[in-house]
């Protein structure tokens, strides 16, 4: 566990776990994927430090799948790139450092746990057997037991076993943890973090389960329709936004405000920015589920990105729904 | 500032992707695992089934052989002795025997190739993208074109040595016991006798295999891909066996009228010859009778015995070609992503 | 070795809560000079939070002296939060106990007692008294 090694204490800031110069985990580039007729994600620029570990939040049918399926390269996207520790997503090489778990956690019923395990073992050169094996009895799952007859929490610990057995270096999980009971929930993402802080494995997680990812995440990637509403460092979103409550019809400074809902002769806000604001406002920092719920209540403006300041494009968005009147 | 887990991930954080032992070799190798896992249920009924027919192919032959030698002791080897109650005793038996060759063996055989293609072939891919295990194949370290071609080869290739085995044993029993037997009268282009000869059974399994892996690819329903895959491989039969005279040329010539065609030939079309030497088809003397009525001759077309190896390597040729598309298209399916994700993504 | 306990809804942030837990471990001399705190890993195992939150933690008990990391070793305690005033078998100890007694024989409940505390603290603490010159 103690790994005795001379490194720079500047490499070690926890807040850039990585080499500072290495590359992104995930860097997208106009990323955009259309089935059909119909856009599926569009315009998608972001990054995700490696190290990281990044919830992928968004309503259902936002795009959240469909971004973490470019990833694990199951989907080539229509048009710009997404970029995977700086190699463009096709390169082969990637194959083996990339684990996915899709959402309806696909394995072959007819399977045993142990075949399963076994199905991981040849198909991946880097495969660590007693660490799935692991998994498996944590959740005390019989090796012989054919997945078929598995519960939905059972069949995602096999899932979840078969892709940190892989011992990847990024792991893409689409909701995880949907059908697990709050005590494996605990456990498997205890292993997961364990696994993030041994190794340094970045993790891109979706959920639409806001309070699984309160505690775990400390980067974050919003998808509303499509487009990327808010990319970046937890923290750094956290103190750039506050939720404050005053008396309607207080004016606030244009290109500031995300959501606002009135209660009665007073009126909640969500506003993009750290600064205090004149006026008889409450209220400070929002949690991430305020946030989150702030940002998905509200209509799509233009992506944000920590510590940018609202552009011209949000404030013509904003003026609209704005409360000055 | 460091502590003891910040070394931790800072040592971690840029490691090796892999261990970088595998030989491609051995991979294959690994593949070969998951594939017979997945495929062994198939391939014991395949050889189960092949030494049900095998041991009844060679039961039939050695029983033949027994009977024959008795009938020729008995002094019954000519057809024309064939009336005394001694000899008939004697090839009542022989005659069951081809019976069940032709009645039951042929057509069972001639069905392999529709049997392979709807339960080989057609739930091979169907089921891998039904049940979104195709996505689990194509996240682990292997590439999805290799995993492909492992996941079809095992099962596919002991198919095809299946279907072939029951096609020598099938054309060996035919030639030796039916076509050169005292009783049996089977020509060769007949119906079911045609189709479980030769190289054409294989060559229409290996279709059948192929149309059933597209099917199953382009459907992603186990089900639906069966009985699309069963209708279709009987559907291109039907339009094989139409234009199969056209696979090679006919030979025409004149015989006299209610002539026929030579021993075991094909005879495709036929019709009388006018007074004034003209061929006309039989329809055209309904309602001319007196048109047809001084005919001396007719013209018969047909394909002589001697013309089975080249249709059937046309045939073959033909099915071949079509199986190269068909796999080809399901590779280039497989390596033009997309698929996989979006079955499930309204789901 | 110290255990983490998490409350995700407290409404006070994980990094927050670990760096109390230890500093309450420190006051209560749980934790001694030369203590093992448990690795990144470790913690997170258990409480299934973000190892960089832990990471946070440590660091900013580092910057206020109470921890140092030991690079190979691990992150260990550099000195106490405790008071000898404060001790188990301190008189202050002795005089509280005593007085909790007497509220209880007064008929006053838990919660009773612990709103008086927590109001005297604040009136004792906040508006600025000092203890030389009770009012």
């Amino acid at each position: 566990m103690n790994n005795p090694t001379n490194t720079p204490p500047a490499s070690a800031a926890p807040s850039i776990p990585a080499a500072p110069q290495a590359p992104a985990a995930l860097a997208a580039d106009g990323l955009g994927k259309r089935y059909r007729r119909d856009w599926a994600l569009r315009d998608c620029t972001f990054a995700v430090p490696a190290g990281r570990i990044c919830g992928v939040v968004g309503a259902n049918g936002a795009g959240k799948s469909t971004l973490l399926g470019i990833a694990a390269r199951l989907l080539t996207p229509t048009e710009g790139e997404l970029r995977v520790f700086g190699e463009p997503s096709t390169t082969d090489d990637l194959r083996g450092r990339i684990a996915y778990v899709a959402q309806d956690k696909p394995l072959y019923p007819g399977f045993t746990v142990a075949e399963t395990l076994r199905l991981g073992q040849e198909l991946n050169p880097a495969w660590d057997q007693d660490f799935a094996q692991q998994i498996i009895d944590q959740g005390e799952l019989r090796p012989k037991a054919k997945i078929g007859s598995l519960s939905g929490g059972q069949r995602t610990r096999v899932t979840l076993a078969l892709a940190l057995g892989k011992r990847p270096d990024l792991l893409l999980l689409d909701e995880p943890m949907a059908d697990l009971d709050p005590l494996a929930r605990h456990q498997l993402m205890g292993t997961l973090m364990a696994e993030a802080a041994e190794r340094g494995t970045t993790i891109v997680l979706s959920s639409h389960l806001l309070p699984e990812l309160d505690g775990v995440i400390d980067h974050l990637l919003l998808v509303q329709s499509g487009r990327v509403r808010l990319c970046g460092d937890l923290e750094d979103l956290l103190d750039g936004h506050q939720l404050l409550t005053g008396p309607a019809g207080t004016a606030l400074p244009t290109g500031v405000l995300v959501e606002q809902r009135s209660t009665g002769r007073r009126v909640d806000v969500l506003v993009r920015t750290g600064e205090p604001l004149d006026g008889p406002w409450e209220g400070g920092r929002p949690s991430l589920e305020e946030l989150l719920l702030g940002y998905l209540r509200a209509p799509l403006t233009a992506p944000v990105t920590a510590g940018a300041t609202a552009g011209p494009a949000a404030q013509a968005q904003t003026t609209e729904n704005g409360i000055a009147a | 500032m460091t502590t003891d887990v910040l070394t931790e991930r800072a040592a971690a954080a840029p490691a090796a992707p892999a261990a970088p032992e595998p030989p491609t070799r051995r991979r294959r190798g690994r593949l070969l695992w998951l594939t017979w896992r997945q495929s062994r249920i198939t391939l014991w009924a395949i050889a189960g089934l092949l030494v049900l027919a095998s041991a009844t192919l060679l039961w039939l032959h050695f029983s033949l052989q027994q009977m024959v030698d008795d009938l020729d002791r008995a002094g019954c080897h000519d057809s024309d002795s064939w009336s005394t109650i001694n000899c008939w005793s004697l090839i009542d038996p022989i005659d069951r025997r081809s019976v069940v060759y032709t009645q039951w063996l042929q057509p069972a055989a001639a069905a392999v190739p529709l049997l392979l293609g709807m339960f080989v072939g057609a739930p091979l891919l169907a089921q891998e993208y039904e049940r979104g295990t195709v996505r689990l194949a194509w996240t682990q370290s292997v590439s999805p074109l290799r995993w492909l071609g492992a996941r079809i080869a095992l099962p596919g290739l002991v198919a095809l040595a299946a279907a072939g085995v029951l096609a020598v044993l099938m054309t060996w029993v035919w030639w030796v016991d039916i076509a050169h037997g005292p009783v049996a009268f089977d020509p060769p282009f007949q119906s079911f006798t045609y189709p479980v000869l030769g190289v054409v059974p294989v060559a229409w399994s290996l279709f059948a295999l192929a149309l059933g892996l597209l099917v199953g690819q382009l459907l992603r329903r186990t089900v639906a891909a069966i009985l699309v895959t069963g209708v279709l491989v009987a559907a291109a039969h039907g339009l094989v066996r139409w234009t199969r005279p056209f696979f090679y040329p006919t030979v025409k010539e004149v015989v006299p009228l209610n002539g026929w065609q030579p021993h075991n030939a094909w005879l495709v079309d036929r019709g009388p010859v006018l007074a004034d030497g003209r061929w006309v088809s039989t329809d055209s003397c309904r309602g001319h009778w007196e048109r047809c009525a001084s005919t001396t001759h007719s013209w018969i077309e047909y394909h002589p015995a001697d013309h089975f190896v080249p249709i059937q390597l046309v045939e073959t040729g033909l099915l071949v070609a079509l199986t190269a598309a068909a796999l080809a298209l399901v590779f280039h399916r497989a390596r033009r992503d997309g698929h996989a994700l979006r079955a499930t993504r309204r789901a | 070795m110290i255990e983490y306990r998490i409350e995700r809804r407290s409404g006070v942030s994980t990094y927050q809560q670990i760096v109390q837990q230890t500093k309450q471990a420190l006051r209560l001399g749980l934790l001694q000079p030369g203590d093992k705190l448990p690795t990144a890993r470790e913690v997170v195992e258990l409480t299934a939070i973000n190892p960089n939150t832990v990471l946070k933690a440590y660091r900013e008990l580092e910057r206020e002296g109470l921890v140092e990391p030991r690079p190979g070793l691990g992150t260990f305690v550099r000195r106490s939060l405790a008071r000898p005033e404060a001790a188990a078998d301190g008189p202050l100890r002795a005089d509280l106990v005593g007085w909790v007694d007497r509220a209880r024989e007064a008929g006053l409940e838990r919660e009773d007692i612990s709103a008086l505390m927590a109001s005297v603290l604040e009136q004792r603490f906040d508006t600025g008294v000092s203890p030389a010159t009770p009012s």
